[in-house]
């Protein structure tokens, strides 16, 4: 991801960008970020220099500049705070936090310090749940952040110090035969060298030489492998649908991580990269692509580098390349930098982003494995599911069948944020049950306090109560509890929440994240949050409910791609199961 | 061709065309926004919505989907009429409406805003909409003729497309995200390019309106007739706008609004919006031909026919003028048929040049007569629709044949053949003879005869006699575009004062001359000229149809 530096002009900059893309207009948003980063800001002859060598228009420039939250016309303060104040980080009290910040900088939210040092931000979720409540001070990373920690940062700040990065490891279990995780433990595993003492690329260099892209496929479908980005689309099926042709395809690995609750790729990418890119050649190989870009959220300042570190080390040893470890295989992989919008998950959202443009879906048909990145048959895979693969390649087909179920196959990272004593992220078989997941491996409900509703899959998915929490943790099971597995990342919360309070904030979240192009989503969503808001500011009416209700139902499966049926079904589970909560704020 | 069935009728559609075309074509109309036949289909505004059924591995499956993205297929079902369509219609309206002002009353676009027809006609609910309305931009000027009311702007992208796809301009473009986006200039833009008026036009609401309609009229006082654009060789069709009730003012701003003139009152002509043609201008024109027809109402319309006397331009009944044209042409003939030269504008009719030529040349027989009036340099072209020839009709005069014949002298040669006193006798139909004659040649002429629309101030001090002439909107008639495409324009409106078609001048002149021209009307000129100008052969207002026809070495 590099943006370039001092010594290196935006031209030399833009033709390094350049040259990773079929088009040259897929350097805009990293191209953006370089001349943000030189000038504080976007200033208009900035999109115009960018415009002119991209040779694009300067209004596709602008609208790029104006869609991404990361992307700023005004100056945005030498450092940039941003802290999340979604779910799991408003659950943990990021209110108050928020509130010391604003005090000790002495500006509100959303503005810069008088000498232009400092600017202050909130931000939907950073996708760290589990180190709720988190900020981040430029690039550097704050967790379980205090009312002391904050203080000592601005501090730090005004005194004009360096802060270095407080990201502790995120809580994490041992499991017997990890898929996953086996290396989350080590030491430096994201350095090749250890990685490659712990059998790394091994499986990967048999595959390459062995093995037939078909039978690769064959053997990821047999596995059962669903996708594990919330859709759980069969993994090998949807490599197959590619055309077996000889022209440019592209495997698109997704790591724009920002459905609230959902904090586990970023653990990969910590903690081992190595084995995500080991599942990027076995793929490519199987799909027959020679190009493979990481889209990852840009606020994963840290987990970016150390990705970036890998790849580069595996360009080295030979892993990636021209003719990878003489196998005749090319593989070029490149990462990519997401704007801080939620909806460039989406996978058509993450195409149409990564090709330079506003993250706004297409409507599908054609699915991106016919068309996708610059109309080329693409794969778009959540960094997890990739991340599997070489554990599938390596054990067989029946070894990684012996966990899960029949149709949730496996084992899975589960990631526990909220009201628990040891939020974190946990490797388990699909099928783990719901209650073990919170009482067992995050250590229960915190001190003194009782469990309310768990919300199991991220954000999205329909919000369980208490005493419906004994459900198993794969696709078909909790479907048949009426919620969804989602990506996994469950979020708990006790006796103390208010649940139109939650929900009010979730739906802030929807309606911030709507791409505007569906009139459903982008005028039903905004007016959900402030139909919440007025309720929850003791200005509820007769009626709210039924209208909060219809407006959902108005939104769920009318649109071009889920997000507004996501923003729907928190709304119609939350007042399904706690009417007399949303029944109590009407006058 | 696949076989579907609409509402429970089988019908068939050419493959490849999308659901709601399909609708439109049996006459059922699905409301939509964002979809336009001639843009990229984005299927955002979620407006169109149908319910479709089809054959998914051996039974019916039915599903609600916008019909702006569905293409036909053989076996399919669709019903625009079902409960679950209406809600969704309705819902959609209610969406859209949470954010739009209560500007009915002082919108121009009242009366064919489609959200406003889709309301009643799909909506009907009283707003729930309780919370404050987001604010934006209103009233924003955005360029030389087009404003912008952010508030009223339902998003359907239809004009940053236009913009984009067509123009290749880009000047407008939806910034921000979600609830927050808003269609703006980009920076350092202003919206001046010269199909800018078109975004007007593809505004489904009136978030966009045209600062030359603004308050004007109220949309249904408006009548409208097809015409031609005068303007160019394109020839794109147009339907004209008018109203001859100088009371239909919009009374508000009327009060709000008193510097408004008498003069813009009284203007007949109210707007010119383009036909849609895909063989011509598709559905779009440019503002040379939007704007172009202020000459119509101008003040200086020659509405008389007028006679010097003394120095002084006076009204006379039209006989007189004929008279003097009779006259002076006859004893400038009879010197010599070659001391007469005659000009016309390649912006007369096919009818009209046919009709000068059938008694100058036919019957009068005389050399000099030509069309070829010099383009203004100022004029250029481009490869969207402006013909860098700006004259609407050139390839009409030379198929007539209103041409030097061959010793002739052309409007190239006439300064010199005036000073040399080989011509002393010019008539000119619709041209200015400045824009080729120089000052010392215009006054060297012996007799200088008009016939003219317009009358400007400073060519008076010239002019011996001259007839007024109907101006666009007054006429019809029909015109040969730069490919041979014949199409026909209709009059809206009567001449102002006593003027008349050119043809029926020549028809008087003819009469006054005892070269009797035996026609009533333009249908009787075109028959005449089917039956004796080649490329024109067989053709009647009939087979010439709304679209026009192609004739010649294009055909
Ligand atoms: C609004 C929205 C946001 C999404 N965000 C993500 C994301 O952050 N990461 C991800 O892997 N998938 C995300 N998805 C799912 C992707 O569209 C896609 O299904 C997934 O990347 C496919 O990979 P998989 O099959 O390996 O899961 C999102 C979907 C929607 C509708
Ligand atoms: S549903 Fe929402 S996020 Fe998805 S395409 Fe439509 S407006 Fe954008
Ligand atoms: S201004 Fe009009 S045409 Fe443009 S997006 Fe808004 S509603 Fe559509
Ligand atoms: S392109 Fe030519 S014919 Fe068309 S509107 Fe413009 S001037 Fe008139
Ligand atoms: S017209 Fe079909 S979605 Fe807008």
């Amino acid at each position: 991801m590099s943006e370039g530096n001092g010594n290196c002009s935006l031209v030399e900059v833009a033709d390094g960008l350049k040259a990773k893309y079929e088009q040259p207009r897929a350097a805009l948003v990293p191209l953006l970020f370089a001349v943000q980063t030189r000038d504080g800001r976007v200033t208009d002859e900035a999109e115009q220099e960018i415009a002119d060598l991209l040779q694009i228009d300067t209004e596709q420039v602008h609208e790029a500049v104006t869609f991404y939250p990361l992307l700023s016309e005004k100056p945005l303060g030498k450092i940039l705070i941003q802290v999340c104040h979604n779910i799991s980080c408003s659950l943990l009290g990021v209110e108050p936090l928020i509130d010391v910040l604003e005090n000790e900088l002495g500006i509100k939210a959303g503005e810069v310090t008088p000498d232009g040092e400092i600017g202050l931000r909130r931000s939907e979720c950073l996708g760290c749940c589990c180190d709720a409540p988190m900020m981040l001070v430029g690039e550097k990373f704050f967790g379980n952040l205090t009312e002391e920690k904050v203080k000592d940062v601005v501090a730090k700040l005004k005194a004009g110090e360096e802060v270095v990065n407080d990201s502790p490891l995120t809580p994490t279990n041992e499991i017997e035969n990890p898929a996953l995780s086996g290396n989350f433990k080590v030491p430096n595993a994201s350095s090749i060298k250890v990685a490659e003492a712990r059998g790394a690329y091994q499986i990967a260099k048999k595959v390459l030489k062995e093995m037939s892209p078909e039978e690769i496929t064959n053997q990821v479908k047999a596995s059962g492998l669903r996708g594990q980005g919330g859709a759980g689309f069969p993994t090998g099926l949807k490599w197959s649908f590619v055309p077996k042709t000889d022209g440019q395809k592209y495997l698109t690995v997704n790591c724009d991580e920002s459905e609230p609750g959902t904090c586990k790729d970023r653990e990969i990418l910590r903690r081992d990269p190595h084995k995500l890119i080991e599942g990027i050649i076995i793929a490519s190989k199987a799909i027959g692509v020679t190009k493979s870009y990481i889209y990852i959220r840009r606020e994963f300042y840290e987990p970016a580098q150390i990705l970036d570190r890998a790849i580069q080390e595996a360009y080295d040893s030979g892993y990636l390349g021209k003719d990878i470890l003489g196998t005749g295989m090319d593989l070029d992989v490149y990462t990519h930098p997401g704007g801080g919008a939620y909806i460039c998950g989406e996978e058509t959202g993450l195409i149409q982003s990564l090709e330079g443009r506003k993250g706004w879906p297409r409507i599908k048909p054609p699915f991106p494995a016919v068309q996708g990145l610059f109309w080329k048959p693409t794969v778009v895979n959540n960094v997890e599911t990739i991340s599997n693969v070489p554990f599938i390649m390596e054990k067989g087909v029946e070894a990684y069948r012996s966990r899960g179920t029949e149709k949730s196959p496996g084992t899975k990272l589960f990631g526990v944020s909220g009201h628990v004593k040891r939020p974190g992220v946990y490797e388990l078989p699909m099928g783990v049950p719901l209650r073990d997941l919170i009482f067992g491996y995050a250590d229960g409900i915190r001190e003194g306090h009782s469990l309310k509703a768990v919300i199991p899959g991220g954000s999205s998915v329909p919000i369980l109560k208490a005493e419906e929490i004994d459900v198993n943790m794969d696709f078909e099971s909790t479907a048949e509890a009426g919620t969804m597995l989602g990506s996994g990342g469950a979020i708990v919360m006790d006796e103390t929440v208010k649940i139109p309070e939650a929900l009010e904030v979730l739906s802030r979240f929807y309606a911030h994240e709507s791409c505007g192009q569906c009139t459903p989503c982008r005028e039903g969503g905004i007016w959900i949050y402030k139909i919440l808001h007025r309720m929850n500011s003791g200005l509820g009416r007769k009626g709210d409910i039924e209208l909060l209700l219809d407006l959902a139902a108005n939104m769920d499966g009318t649109t071009i791609c889920p997000l507004a049926a996501a923003a729907a079904w928190p709304v119609q589970s939350a007042i399904k199961k706690f009417p007399e909560e949303f029944e109590a704020l009407l006058y | 061709m696949p076989k579907i069935k609409i509402n429970g009728n089988e019908h068939e559609f050419p493959e490849g065309m999308n659901v709601l075309e399909a609708c439109k074509n049996v006459g059922i109309y699905v409301p939509h926004f964002c979809y336009h036949p001639l843009l990229r289909t984005v299927g955002s505004c979620r407006m169109c919505k149908v319910e479709v059924s089809q054959n998914m591995r051996g039974s019916m499956q039915s599903r609600i989907d916008i019909s702006c993205k569905v293409e036909v297929a053989d076996g399919m079902e669709i019903r625009t009429d079902t409960p679950e369509v209406k809600k969704q219609q309705q819902m959609t309206l209610e969406f859209l409406l949470s954010n739009h002002p209560l500007d009915c009353p002082v919108c121009d676009d009242a009366g064919e805003c489609e959200l406003q027809n889709f309301y009643f006609e799909f909506g009907q609910h009283d707003s729930r909409m309780i919370e404050p309305k987001i604010k934006n931009r209103k009233a924003f000027d955005i360029g030389r003729s087009i404003v912008l009311d952010n508030e009223r702007c339902v998003l359907c992208s239809r004009c940053s497309r236009f913009l984009e796809e067509v123009t290749h301009t880009h000047e407008l473009g939806i910034f921000g995200m979600g609830s927050a986006e808003s269609i703006m200039l980009k920076p350092g833009a202003r919206l001046d390019n010269d199909y800018a008026g078109n975004v007007v036009d593809l505004c489904p609401v009136g978030a966009l309106t045209d600062k030359d309609y603004r308050f004007k009229r109220r949309v249904w006082y408006l009548k409208s007739t097809p015409s031609i654009c005068e303007h160019c060789a394109r020839g794109c069709n147009v339907r004209v706008d008018w109203d001859l009730n100088p009371y239909h003012w919009h009374k508000k701003t009327f009060q709000m609004r008193k510097h408004r003139t008498e003069a813009t009152d009284l203007q007949r002509i109210q707007r010119i919006k383009p036909r849609r043609n895909d063989a011509v201008n598709k559905e779009w024109i440019c503002d040379t031909g939007r704007y172009g027809y202020k000459s119509t109402d101008s003040a200086d319309r020659l509405t008389q026919p007028v006679i010097n006397e003394s120095g002084e331009l006076k009204p006379v009944e039209a006989g007189a003028v004929i008279k003097a044209f009779v006259t002076g042409l006859n004893s400038a003939i009879k010197s010599n048929p070659g001391k007469v030269a005659v000009v016309v504008s390649p912006k007369l009719t096919n009818e009209e040049i046919y009709a000068a030529w059938s008694l100058f040349r036919k019957r009068l027989e005389l050399p000099n007569l030509d069309h070829k009036l010099p383009v203004d340099p100022e004029w250029t072209g481009d490869d969207l629709l402006k013909s860098a020839d700006p004259f609407p009709n050139r390839l009409g005069c030379e198929w007539i044949g209103f041409v030097p014949d061959g010793n002739g002298l052309g409007v190239e040669d006439l300064n010199l053949a005036i000073s040399n006193g080989k011509i002393d006798t010019l008539l000119t139909i619709l041209a200015d003879p400045r824009e080729f004659l120089e000052e010392k040649s215009l006054s060297k002429l012996k007799r200088k005869f008009f016939i003219l629309r317009n009358l400007p101030e400073d060519l008076k001090e010239h002019v011996d006699a001259a007839l007024p002439a109907a101006a666009w909107g007054e006429y019809r008639g029909t015109f040969t575009n730069f490919e041979g495409r014949i199409q026909r324009l209709e009059a809206a409106f009567d001449p102002e004062g006593e003027a008349q078609p050119v043809w029926h001048w020549m028809i008087e002149l003819a009469t006054g001359m005892k070269k009797s021209l035996k026609w009533r009307k333009t249908e009787d000129i075109m028959h005449s000229l089917s039956d004796h100008v080649i490329n024109y052969k067989n053709l009647s207002y009939d087979s010439i149809g709304p679209e026009g026809v192609v004739v010649g070495d294009k055909a």
